[in-house]
Order: structure tokens, then sequence, then C-alpha cells
């Protein structure tokens, strides 16, 4: 946890610092070894005791419903058990610890369609990389985890990237921080595959790729043969499960596919894409494709272009997760506009904002209060594109994305209006559980402080100019769109 | 149906979709007094009118007058905002604007030159007025704004722009303003891509980079050779003829580059960037020196560090006494840049008082421009550069730009967005 530059005061010589631990390395010896405390994850901002279910009653809240009440002003609301028990007005505490809500305003938990934080990697190469899991490669000591948490997010997919026409299945995970791996994992979640179109599976911006396909058209006939395959593979099983048991004795047993078996998933209703898109032409022809196959495309994300062929999407029954403003970083979003959002939900089209962004995914509020600015959007329908329109898209609807009793208590308080660019949340709830409170960052600051500072006395005791000095510590890679373009010419990946 | 039949047809459809793609016609000349009454006045150095009236005439500011003190006007076109808000046109430095249109085509890109010694590099030729960018950032509120050129260490020269303007030459409103150094790094980054990691591991070629720098400006000091373009550039800047604007992040780099400014008593100096300025404090506090901080919308320097480090970074910069400025700079520059009020309005959210928010896009950025005697302040005698929003502009909410004025010419504030805005609009409606 040792960070360039920091703690090291500029006049300090490392010279200085090494006569230093000379002198200490002596008295070493004697010290009696006192690990530190184990933290939950084990870096900074974990921590000793993990959180536990809370009963608490936020009293006199502006609470953002999500539901046919709309805004409820001077509202209680009753978290037990992990879920919300009761929402009303002068609510009996019980037991419960009251908040003091007054003049704060209560909203359901950001849910991001579309992340790639807490992942040990993002994109596999294979043009059809169906097979691959994002959920064995979950990384629940990513520090975008409470990061995310701060800003409010309780939810998010965490998607394979962009690299390839059909990228791997998604996981849907809950921001516990502190917990294991599998122990983010949305329970019961609905099977979600990463599908990818346009300047990214043509390998645009790498002008030695001689990959397939280098063109939209390419990239038709890339799902339709990866469809027609499934279903052979599909028949050549059906086939071999007719036999009676005593000529499958004699029958070679087909060579199982993980790949296959993950498309038939699509085909039979079992899996649902989310597909990277940009342009009209390509979100047309993927709803062509689908329809031919007979199933549906449930997500378009990035959809940059959506605005043009919103009405198509909303007849054909696809969502549209798109970014509030971002434009002009390639050719395929030329012609994207902020008012890309506030056009598709006019048409129809269930709308989330998401961040494909480790830092913008810490303010999506803010970028769902950008179309109001830009299209005029209802206030609380901004607001449901980071809360409820991406919990429908994700089939997470029945329990997560608004304030109702029985849903999951994943909820944020807010010090402002949770559309408002001044505000930021004070406490975020997973669970009923407090993953995250503004006043208990500020101790964890002073006790990352006082950490930071004993783990850096015993650095200096132990390195010498023999030995190498102190070497900085490996950051982990930040997933984001520039990077990842960055990547693409280097290794062929590539993802926003 | 003929030949020629046919082509016209075609003609006839590309104009008209040519048409729908053209950035909108920069505005004529002020030609009459204009009165803006019944609105908050943000002046920009912090303080407020509420219910003010702003006069101006010939592309400047004549009169700022609260409700009890508004003078005849009987002499002036008169437009009541009533209930809106008046703010300095905000000023947007460090920004490739005009200089790249889609980032990732390399054809529209063209800011930045090859070499490390380019003081002679001029950036304000190559800003294309027609870029669709800029209608972008008027829409927001940033009419000025400073065309600078990215590099490896000594980049180019920079320019002072109105964003309403028939080509560079009209636009400028400062040429070759500053003089942009992007100093190296102690510590290089690699990128450890199958490990997914970041390393990092001295830079033993931090004085080797740095040589050609002190050796430029050595020769510049002497007086060098007549003609050589590269001393004669960096002699602007030992005259105090431009600014020098120092790109460097860490506290030992951020001593390196004052001390290699002080060696060469350059006059005007800015530092871009600077974010552990807070650990040499006194050393920048000591030289006066400005900061114009950057990705206030970016991640903390690493694990450890405060979630909100940069969103607080403006106001702990202010609280340390620090004059400062803010630029944009976040992910998708210069696309993104219009994002500058709502980035100034984050730093609001975290320490900064709203108004303080407003002085340093406005003032702030002026004052650290050297612009200040023209721009920044709502005040008789500066150029009327300004706009009216519904409401708080600061808040992507309530910033909806009603009209905007660049030397009192009413410039076009909506752009192709819009006009792809209101045709599907209109096709969803029907």
């Amino acid at each position: 946890m040792i960070a360039i530059g920091d703690d090291q005061s500029v006049d300090q010589s490392v010279d200085q610092s090494a006569d230093q631990s000379a002198d200490l390395e002596a008295s070493e010896d004697q010290e009696t070894f006192e690990p530190g405390e184990v933290l939950y994850p084990f870096l900074a901002h974990g921590r000793s005791i993990s959180p536990t279910s809370a009963h608490l009653l936020f009293r006199g809240a502006t609470v953002w419903s999500n539901e046919v009440d709309g805004i409820l002003e001077d509202t209680d609301v009753l978290v037990e058990n992990g879920k919300i028990q009761r929402v009303g007005q002068n609510l009996a505490a019980g037991k419960a610890r009251v908040v003091d809500a007054t003049g704060l305003h209560l909203t359901a938990g950001i849910i991001d369609e579309h992340s790639h934080i807490a992942l040990d990697s993002v994109n596999e190469f294979s043009p059809n990389s169906s097979m691959v899991r994002m959920q064995d490669v979950v990384d629940s000591e990513d520090i975008g985890i409470y990061r995310n948490l701060a800003g409010g997010v309780t939810a998010a997919q965490l998607l394979h990237g962009s690299a390839n026409p059909i990228g791997g299945q998604s996981a849907l995970v809950k921001m516990r921080w502190g917990e294991t791996p599998e122990g983010m994992l949305i329970e019961d979640a609905d099977a979600f595959i990463k599908f990818a179109l346009g300047e990214n599976v043509k390998r645009s911006s790498n002008s030695l790729s001689t990959r397939y396909p280098q063109t939209r058209m390419g990239v038709e006939q890339f799902f339709v043969n990866a469809f027609t395959e499934a279903l052979s593979y599909g028949e050549v099983w059906q086939a071999y499960e007719k036999l009676s048991s005593r000529a499958k004795r004699d029958a070679v047993r087909p060579r199982r596919d993980l790949r296959m078996e993950a498309m038939l998933e699509i085909l039979n209703g079992q899996r649902f894409v989310t597909s990277h898109s940009y342009v009209q032409s390509e979100i047309n022809m993927l709803m062509h494709v689908a329809e031919q196959f007979d199933f549906r495309i449930n997500t378009f994300t990035h959809i940059l272009e959506g605005y043009k062929v919103a009405d198509k999407m909303a007849a054909h029954g696809a969502g549209g997760s798109t970014f509030s403003d971002w434009w002009a970083y390639k050719w395929e979003v030329r012609y994207a506009i902020p008012y890309n959002a506030a056009l598709m939900h006019q048409a129809g089209v269930i709308t989330a904002i998401n961040s494909d962004d480790p830092e913008m995914s810490r303010r999506l509020n803010q970028e769902a209060a950008k179309s109001v600015r830009y299209g005029g959007m209802d206030e609380e329908d901004a607001l449901k594109m980071v809360t409820l329109n991406p919990a429908k898209l994700l089939h997470l609807d029945d329990r997560m994305g608004s304030i109702k009793v029985g849903k999951d208590a994943d909820i944020v308080l807010w010090n402002g209006h949770p559309l408002a660019v001044y505000s930021k949340a004070l406490m975020t709830l997973v669970d009923g559980k407090v993953y995250f409170d503004r006043a208990e960052d500020l101790v964890l600051r002073e006790q990352i402080q006082t950490e930071r500072h004993r783990l850096i006395q015993k650095v200096l005791k132990t390195s010498t100019k023999k030995n190498g000095g102190a070497k900085p510590v490996p950051e982990k890679l930040e997933y984001h769109h520039d990077q990842l373009e960055r990547m693409g010419a280097l290794l062929e990946t590539y993802h926003e | 149906m003929n030949n020629l039949t046919i082509v016209s047809l075609l003609g006839g459809l590309l104009f008209s979709a040519q048409a729908a793609a053209l950035t909108p016609t920069p505005a004529p000349v002020q030609t009459k007094a204009t009165a803006i009454t019944d609105v908050t006045i943000h002046v920009g150095d912090g303080s407020v009118i509420p219910n003010g009236t702003v006069t101006f005439n010939d592309g400047k500011f004549t009169g700022v007058y609260e409700a009890s003190a508004v003078p005849d006007l009987s002499a002036y076109a008169v437009i009541s905002h009533s209930g809106e808000h008046l703010y300095p046109g905000f000023i947007l430095p460090n920004t490739r604007l005009g200089l790249v249109e889609v980032n990732n085509v390399r054809s529209t890109v063209d800011d930045r030159e090859q070499g490390r010694l380019n003081p002679s590099v001029r950036s304000l030729v190559a800003y294309n007025t027609d870029s669709e960018t800029i209608p972008t950032y008027r829409f927001n509120g940033i009419l000025t704004a400073q065309v600078t050129p990215k590099g490896s260490l000594i980049a180019g020269t920079s320019a002072i722009v109105q964003l309403d303007a028939w080509n560079w030459e009209d636009a400028a409103l400062k040429a070759d303003d500053g003089l942009h150094i992007y100093w190296p790094n102690l510590l290089k980054r690699k990128v450890d891509y199958p490990r997914q990691k970041v390393e990092f591991e001295p830079n033993d070629e931090y004085q080797k980079q740095l040589d050609p720098l002190f050796g430029l400006f050595a020769e510049a000091q002497a007086g060098g050779v007549e003609g050589n373009l590269n001393v004669a550039a960096v002699q602007r800047i030992l005259k105090g003829e431009a600014i020098l604007y120092l790109h460097v992040e860490t506290a030992r780099e951020i001593v390196d580059a004052l001390r290699f400014a002080k060696d060469y008593v350059v006059p005007n100096v800015v530092l871009v960037g600077a974010r552990e300025a807070l650990k040499v404090k006194d050393l920048i506090l000591e030289r006066q020196v400005p900061i114009l901080v950057q990705y206030v919308l970016g991640l903390p320097a690493n694990e450890d560090a405060p979630i909100d480090e940069n969103f607080s970074r403006p106001a702990r910069f202010k609280a340390a006494g620090f004059k400062v400025g803010l630029a944009a700079k976040i992910r998708q520059e210069p696309a993104s840049g219009r994002n500058l009020p709502f980035i100034a309005g984050t730093a609001a959210g975290f320490g900064l008082d709203r108004e303080q928010a407003i002085a340093m896009i406005t003032s702030g950025n002026a004052e650290i421009l050297g612009i200040d005697d023209e721009l920044g302040t709502i005040e008789a005698g500066k150029r009327a550069t300004l706009f009216v929003s519904k409401g708080d502009a600061l808040d992507m909410r309530t910033n909806q730009l009603t009209s905007a004025y660049i030397d009192g010419r009413a410039v076009e504030i909506r752009g192709t967005q819009q006009a792809l805005f209101e045709r599907f609009r209109k096709k969803y409606s029907r």
C-alpha cells in the first residue's frame, strides 16, 4: 500500500532514509511481532468487522419511491432483515435505530447496467467467446466497489469486453464490500451474455488486424453462422438423447461444447443478450438476426444512435442502456447526441444510463440528471434510468429498483436532491447492511493514515541500499475506455 | 427519369443533408445598445446582484446596476430575463477544442507535433472554427477557450479564442498566449497487460529527458543565434511576453519544474495539474504560482487515497491559499469539455462555495490566463461576453441557456445536436 511520492517530504533524500534504516535494523531483533488488524477486504477502506443486517428507521425523508406514489415528502422507511419492511408516516421505531432524515432524500440504490469494476480481466479474444464467464474473475478486493458505494451504487452487471461479436457471460453483483467473489453474486439472477457490434469487433483501430469480421456486413454473417451452428449442435444432441439406451451404448456420444451450449441457452430463452452497439444500421441488423432465430435482444448497451431507431427497438422489445453525453471519441459516435436517452424514453424504450467507467459510475445520479438538461426529461423518470430501469433490464425489478415494501433494502440516503450536482450519498445500504457511511468514511481515513505510517516505518526499517530499497506496489489496471482503446492496438482486446 | 434528373435529385438530397449538419453561422457585430434586466447577476468575482440589470454596447459592458439604480434605458434594446441568471462566459483553459474532431480518426487529429522541442509550434493556426464540438461548448455557457497543444516536453504555444468565429484569425483573442511544457515523470509507468497490473519504476532517463529543455533555455538566455525559431519562442517567455505553463503532477516534479523556472527567471509561470501541490504548499505560496486544477472528475491516486480526493481538490487548494483555476480535463477530451460548469458544480458539492466555484471558471481562469482586463467578470469596460440561464448554470438540472453573447454579439446557442433532437422528437411525436 505504498504510493508513489506520498508521505515523503521532498527535502528528505533517499540516502538519509537508508542511513536511518541501517540504524534501526539493529533494534529490530528485540521487537515483538505485532500483526495488524485483518480487514475485509484486506486493503484500505476495508473493515475489521463486516456490516450486519441493520434495523433502521429513516425518519422524515423525501422518498423517491419509483412507484405510483412518486415522491413522498416527510416519509419514514423501516429496514429490517435486509428488506424494506414499511414505508409511511410516523412509523413506530420499536427497537430500530432511528436515522433523522429530515431534509434528506432517500432513493433506491443505483444499478449500473454496464460496468467492468471488480474484475481480474475483461476481454477474451476468440470472436465467439460465449463460454467465458465473468463470475470466474470477480475481484472482490477492488477499491472500485467501495468508491461505487460512495456514489450510491448498490448493484451492477459486470460485463465482458467488446472485442468480439460474441463475448462472455455476465456476472450480476451487489456491492457487498468485504464479501468473497461468490458472495457478491446476486442470488438466482437471470443469465446474461455480452454481444458487440461495430468498430471494436471489426478491429477498426488496428490496421494490422486480419480477423473476421472486418465490416458490419461480416458481423451479421458471424451471428447468423454462430446461431446456425448452435442449432445443428442442438440437433445432434437431441438425436443422441432420443436413442434407446441400448443404441446409446453403440453410438458415439457427441462432444460437449460449452460455446454451443451458451448459444443454445440464448435460443432457448435461458440467457439474455446485452449488445454493445452504436450506429442505427447495426442495431437494426441485430434485431433482425434475433427475430430470424425467434428470440429478442434484451438490451442494447451504449446504443448511442438508438434515438434513430427507437421506435423499432420498442417494437422489438429491446431496452437501451446508454451514456448520457459521450460522443466524438470515435467515428461511430460522431452523431451521438445527449438527447438519446430522452428520445428512446419518449419512444417507449426502457432506458437506462450506465457507466462503463470506474470513475463515472460514482456519479451516475449526475449522468441521469443530464437528461433533464438535454431533452427536458421528468426528474422522476431521470432517476429511474439509474435505478428501476436497469433493474428491469437485468430482470431484478421484482426485488430492486424502488422503495417498496418487501424489496431488498438497497437504499441511498442523499444530502440533497438526488439529481443535483451538489449532492452526495451519505449512506448506502445493500441488503439492509450499511456498506457506506460518509461519517464512518472519515474515521476510515484516519485509520488508513495511521496504517500507512506504520507500514512505511516498517519498510524504512527493512529497506537498504543493498536490497534495493522499497519498491512501489503495482497498482491494478483500471478498465476504462481510453485505456482499452490503447490496449486494443497492442493486444486486439477492446471494450468501450 | 434520365441521368441528369437523378444527379440533380441526388445533389438536392446531399445538400439538405449537409445543411442539417452545418454549424451555426457566426453572429454579426453588435449594432444596438442592449440592456438585460431583472436577472440575478453572478458577477464572476464571487459576488451576486439579485434582480440586476446589465447594459452593453459596441461589444463592451457599459454598466452593471442594482434594481434601485437602473438608469434611463430608453436608448437600449431592453430584454427582460425575469427570474433567470446571468453569468460571464465560462472560460475553459487547456483544451484541444478545434484541434481534435474525432479522437481515434487520425486525419481529424492536430494536437501533437513530432519531436520534443516545439516552442515555436502554434495551435492557433490549426484551430478549426467549424468544429462540431464548439456549438456543444457554447450550449453550456463556455464562450472562451485556451486551445492548447499536447506533447512530451515542449509541446508548443496555445492561443485564447472566442467560440463564435468565421476563422481562426477572427477567433483569436490572444495569439500565442503561453508555452506548454509537459514535465517528464520521475517514475515510469509500465502496464503489464497479461497480469493486469500497472508497475512503477524509476525513470533513469529523467535528467536526460530534461537536458534539451535546459539547453534551449540557456541558449535563449544567452541570446542565441538569430533566426532560430525555437530560441525566439523561448525568449518571449523569458521576457514575460507569454506565460509558461508547466504541466506537472507530483511533488518532486513540481519542485524541479519550479526550480527550472527560477533558474531562468521566468516571470509568468502557471502550474497545470499539480495534484500533489499541497505537499509543497510553502514553495507554491512563496512563488505565488497559480494552479489550473484538472481531473476533478477523476479517480483518486491510489486505493489508500480518500474517495473524494479529486472532487475536493479545488476546495482544498483554495483553502491552502493557492490561486486556483479550473480546467475540464477529463476523459474523452475535447468532446467532454462541455462539462466544465458541472465540474465546477461538483467541486462546489465538495467544499467549495458556489459563487467561488463560478469565480474559478470565470475571473479565476481569466486572471491565470492573463485576460482578466478583458474577460472574467461582468464589469463596465470589459468584453460583453455573457450568457443567461433559466437556472443555476453549475447544475445540469437547471443549466438552460436562453441567450449568449460574445463581444455583444447574440450568438446561436443551438447546434447540430439540437437539430437532430428536434428531428427525432418530431418523428416520435407523429
